[in-house]
């Protein structure tokens, strides 16, 4: 490896692009305002979360979704005969691996495949299903070591063991699911809509005795249990609102329920109040009629809502919350008219940049059905809960579940600056270059402000592809001349402050800087404060339309138009960039196609030339440079190679920029 | 107060929406046989009015439609404590226990002709609430009947008939969900859409057996083999499921249950039964006071009754749904919960948000303003103020907590520099104290 040339070091040429030109404001606006001060004493109630605390959002997927049609077995025959007219194509979807593709209504979840942070857990069920809604939702939610329906939820049982603070579990909505009521603890329910949050205002009409009475209300009641809880819950019920109220908006939104809720569990996060268990419920899945249509419209708000949430949550938490989707069950694998009964294993998912993305578990047989035609689960539900409970809460699964950690891979640790490095290793290599390729390049943006150069991106693909991490990756870029240069001299608080404004384009919020002031301040190296910048949900959407065309308008991207004089289309790219050739090889690999030889083979090697001047400059050669490239190949130098040459000239470099503006 | 008022006004409160003071005053000195005679002589409800064009009409957008709908039913229930309010209360119970959801079913006349069908006959024979109930077009929508044919059953509705009408998992099992779906094939919708048609080329005519019953079964008789067959079953079923809605919360097995089976068995009759419940010496215990909690339309209703004003003032349906409760647009086809399931935050906040709204409305109408002058200048003590507030809302004598919570507060209130809004607060926190919140 040559380390001189793939340094990277800020250019004025071509590939260099305004940072401004790049990010644009985000929905964060106003999160983190300071305090009124008779709010002082309220708010000091809040705890934030540690930098290596997970924080769980549990999205329950409420009347039975169909996995089957969600992630579809696309090489199947089973599936297609079983499923008839409710049956996804495989071209209608969107393709996930060779046998399975993803309903065509969730493009936000593709990816977030196609950025390694989705799992698909497949077959997650339990012995003796129950085909009853509400026995096996309680089920699930309970998850007990008898797997039958309880008084408590595996999520409330966490929160017994936790610090036992208001804000810890929260649901969002109307209703406190079994899922967050433990022994003890139960979890608070925040309202949808801002208003009622916002109608607890001291500013307002002299509230302040008004309210005071209700926060300060005996917590006992002659009218009994009921009665204390009734004060209790109206009590916490004002004290929730007032930590709240600075975070979230008072303003309305017709999205969407799912959206709101899921923008409102992002909010909830952001505010770092402490939050480590959020519950969000979307439904009516029991799709036993009109299916398609249904099915397209829950699935299709879902990903809204899955793309709302990652535009919202601060990117200071990226590497900290996942969100787990489950369901109470699958459906039946053979349609009836036109839906779906009830069914039994299913597949689950979690998203997150710390969860390894790929297949876990096993797909059930579809040529080994139950009586009743349902499949037999591969994954006992409360292992997928067990590694969530070992790996990101901390909690011990023997205790709250009654069975030990099945380590089903799909998670590793929360938090940036304890075990282990930023990025997920270990995910499945071999299809994901393109996206480290797209985490390099998001870093050169981050540090440098400008694309990489191809030498650079290549070179530092290719240390990623080795199994070294982003974070190695970004070390090395923090130990640049022209980092040291900018950042060097300033103090952690400083540095932090002016990588807010230089990378995100804003001021950092207050609990922002703080927290990560504080991750320096135990350890944490600089170069991991950029890399989780640079891969923050904020960072990855407001560089998304520089990143999108990268590989159009990179080696590759040039050598098919050069080649094929046409844009190369996306699988085509990831493909060929996922072979782990270089550039030369894939220009030998092209040289050789019938369709190249069949345009050029017969021309000699001055009419070649001139034909490649025409078709790729699309322009006559100049004397010297006919003569020149006319001259290597006679002297032997491949056809390839030339290719590769006029690919990688300034010329067609600008003109290929051109072609995709930004 | 008495314990025996006590019981009065606990009475009135599960039987109806609360006795205002005057009313329990009225029956205070009743006996308790006769006080429960009272609460369900349903001769004594008035006539059902008209529902208002607006509900009706098709062109109007659905939840238009349900608002209407909503405030012809709630101005109904807010009547006197001695017009059968209990008939609306039913028609709640109901109104969860065989739900339909507008979200599914876009069918708004499907639903109204539920409730009244819920509000006409609700007290009477269930087995004939249920034969009509399954084939309202809402419900033949909402289970999926309409697409249920011979040869490609569809299970939903049969499994919730089941699961959630009649019986209660663990009585039946998977094989008599598939035959209940056979016998309910061919149950649809006419050409039309417009309402119920048997389409006896899309029945199964074949055998079924069905809990232990074998024959070429139709819909129907699989209704009477559940009412025949497993009456015991059904009745322990529904005797729980009254006394937690009219009661307080107890296990199936419980004896409670187990006591008033048998007048709720003999004609299937709901009304029985609340009157078995209402005459259980359990139901007059301390523990059985104030041991549920008003669902978010209970409350609106006592909302309402104690503060005057009427659903175009208070609009329900701008709150219901963040309390957690849109008859019309229920979570799932298992209705609602019960007690703590109605204690969330969430629900608090709108509690809240709807009073310093109503506040706001009570103040605009004048005819409060001058009712209890407050503030220190006005040489009325803070006992004095509280109890004049209580009355003004004609909410009966509450606990001494709940007394000392608005005295703490007038006191707290004329020492802070804000005294001029004395009033206001003790137009607010009466409407949040527990004994509202509670029923």
């Amino acid at each position: 490896m040559i380390r001189g040339g793939s340094d990277p070091v800020p250019s004025s040429g071509s590939d260099a692009v305004s940072r401004r030109a790049f990010l644009h404001a985000l929905g964060l606006a106003g999160v983190a305002t300071a305090l009124p001060p008779w709010l002082a004493d309220a708010a000091a109630t809040a705890t934030p979360i540690r930098p290596d605390q997970g924080v769980v959002v549990v999205l329950t997927l409420e009347g039975g979704n169909d996995g089957l049609n969600t992630f579809v077995p696309v090489t199947n025959g089973l599936y297609y005969d079983h499923r008839r007219d409710l049956a996804i194509e495989p071209g209608d979807t969107l393709s996930l691996s060779g046998d399975r593709g993803l309903h065509p209504a969730m493009p936000f979840l593709k990816s977030q495949w196609s950025g390694g942070r989705l799992a698909i857990i497949d077959g997650v069920g339990q012995s003796g299903p129950d085909l009853s809604h509400f026995v096996q939702m309680d089920r699930i939610m309970a998850a007990n070591r008898r797997d039958l329906p309880g008084s408590t939820g595996w999520l409330g049982r966490v929160l017994d063991g936790l610090d036992r603070q208001p804000l810890t579990g929260l649901a969002v909505g109307r209703r406190v699911p079994l899922l967050l009521q433990g022994e003890v603890v139960r979890g608070n329910a925040v309202p949808l809509d801002g208003g009622p949050i916002h109608a607890v205002d001291y500013a307002d009409w002299a509230a302040g005795p008004r309210l005071d009475a209700l926060r300060q209300a005996s917590p006992t009641s002659d009218l009994g249990a009921l009665g204390h809880d009734a004060n209790r819950l109206m009590a916490d019920a004002v004290g929730m609102a007032l930590d709240l109220r600075a975070h979230l908006p008072s303003s309305g939104s017709d999205d969407p329920d799912i959206v709101r809720q899921l923008r409102l569990a992002a909010l909830l996060v952001n505010a770092d109040i402490g939050v480590r268990v959020l519950s969000v419920r979307f439904g009516d899945f029991d799709t036993h009629g009109d299916q398609l249509v249904r099915h397209a419209a829950l699935l299709g708000s879902l990903d809204d809502a899955l793309k709302t949430f990652y535009e919202t949550l601060s990117p200071r938490f990226d590497d900290q919350v996942i969100l787990l989707a489950t369901s109470e069950f699958g459906r039946r694998v053979r349609a009836n008219v036109n839906g779906t009964d009830h069914g039994t294993a299913n597949s689950y998912f979690a998203i997150g940049s710390k969860v390894n993305g790929g297949f876990y578990g096993q797909q059930p047989s579809l040529a080994n059905l139950d009586r009743w035609g349902n499949v037999h689960h591969t994954v006992d539900y409360r292992h997928v809960f067990a590694d969530v409970l070992a790996t990101w809460l901390g909690a011990d699964p023997k205790g709250v579940l009654g069975l030990d950690a099945a380590n089903i891979g799909f998670l590793s640790a929360p938090g940036t600056s304890t075990g282990g490095p930023t990025t997920p290793t270990g995910r499945p290599s071999g299809d994901d270059r393109r996206s480290q390729r797209e985490q390099v390049a998001r870093l050169y943006l981050a540090y440098f402000g400008r694309m990489p150069d191809d030498d650079g991106l290549d070179y530092w693909g290719r240390v990623r592809a080795s199994g070294r991490s982003l974070v190695d990756v970004s070390d090395e870029f923090a130990s640049s001349p022209e980092f040291l240069a900018r950042y060097g001299a300033l103090p952690d608080r400083q540095f932090v402050q002016l990588a807010y404004r230089e990378v995100l384009g804003r001021e950092g919020d207050a609990a922002g800087v703080d927290h990560w002031a504080a991750a320096l301040g135990r350890g944490a190296r600089r170069g991991e404060v950029f890399a989780g910048f640079s891969e923050s949900a904020e960072f990855i959407a407001s560089s998304r339309a520089a990143i999108d065309r990268l590989e159009f308008v990179g080696p590759l991207g040039r050598l098919y138009r050069a080649y094929f004089l046409r844009a190369p289309d996306d699988e085509g790219l990831s493909y060929w960039i996922n072979t782990g050739m270089g550039r030369a090889e894939v220009s030998e690999q092209f040289a050789s196609s019938s369709e190249f030889k069949s345009a050029y083979g017969d021309l000699d090697a001055s009419g070649f030339v001139r034909m490649v001047y025409r078709n790729v400059l699309g322009r006559d050669p100049d004397g010297r440079g006919h003569v020149y490239w006319t001259s290597l190949i006679v002297g032997g130098t491949p056809r390839g190679s030339v290719m590769l040459g006029f690919s990688d000239s300034t010329e067609f470099v600008q003109k290929v920029a051109s072609l995709h503006p930004l | 107060m008495s314990d025996y008022l006590a019981d009065v006004a606990h009475l009135f409160r599960r039987s109806g929406f609360g006795a205002l003071s005057d009313e329990l005053a009225q029956y205070e000195s009743w006996a308790w046989s006769d006080l429960v005679d009272l609460v369900l002589d349903t001769s004594r409800a008035p006539t059902t009015p008209t529902v208002p064009a607006e509900a009706l009409d098709a062109g109007t957008e659905n939840h238009l439609r349900a608002a209407a709908f909503l405030h012809y039913w709630l101005d109904m229930a807010s009547r006197p404590v001695d017009q059968a309010p209990v008939v609306e209360k039913v028609t709640l119970f109901l109104s969860g226990l065989l739900p339909t959801s507008l979200v599914r079913t876009h069918d708004v006349g499907g639903a109204i002709a539920l409730n009244q069908l819920f509000r006409s006959r609700g007290m009477d024979d269930y087995r004939d609430v249920l034969r009509e109930a399954v084939i309202n077009t809402a419900m033949l929508r909402y289970l999926d009947n309409v697409y249920n044919r011979v040869g490609v059953i569809n299970e939903n509705f049969a499994r919730e008939l089941l699961e959630l009408f009649t019986l209660g998992p663990g009585v039946y099992d998977q094989q008599d969900v598939t035959e209940a779906a056979r016998a309910w094939t061919g149950h649809g919708l006419d050409a039309a859409q417009a309402g119920y048609l048997f389409d006896a080329g899309r029945h199964d005519y074949g055998s079924k057996t069905f809990l232990g019953v074998t024959g070429a079964l139709d819909g129907p008789d699989v209704i009477d083999i559940i009412f025949d067959q497993r009456r015991d079953d059904h009745a322990r079923f529904m005797c729980h499921k009254l006394w937690e809605f009219f009661a307080y919360p107890v296990e199936p097995h419980q004896a409670e249950v187990s006591d008033i089976m048998a007048a709720y068995s003999a004609g299937l009759r709901i009304g029985d039964a609340i009157r078995a419940i209402f005459l259980h010496p359990r139901f007059r215990s301390a523990a059985a006071r104030w041991a549920l909690v008003r669902s978010p339309i209970e409350y609106l209703v006592a909302v309402m009754r104690h503060t005057d004003t009427d659903c175009s003032v208070l609009h329900p349906e701008w709150w219901c749904g963040g309390m957690g409760q849109h008859p019309f647009y229920p979570p799932n086809v298992n209705g609602w919960g019960h007690n703590e399931y109605w204690l969330t935050s969430s629900a608090g906040l709108v509690r809240l948000t709807m009073v310093n709204y109503l506040h706001a409305e009570i103040a605009q109408r004048g005819d409060l303003a001058d009712v209890y002058p407050g503030g220190a200048s006005s040489g009325r003590t803070s006992s004095e103020v509280v109890d004049s507030a209580l009355a003004n809302y004609r909410i009966a004598p509450v606990s001494a907590t709940s007394r000392q919570s608005l005295v703490d507060y007038v006191e707290r209130v004329r020492a802070s520099a804000y005294g001029w809004s004395e009033r206001t607060g003790l137009l607010h926190l009466p409407l949040l104290l527990p004994e509202l919140v509670l029923a």
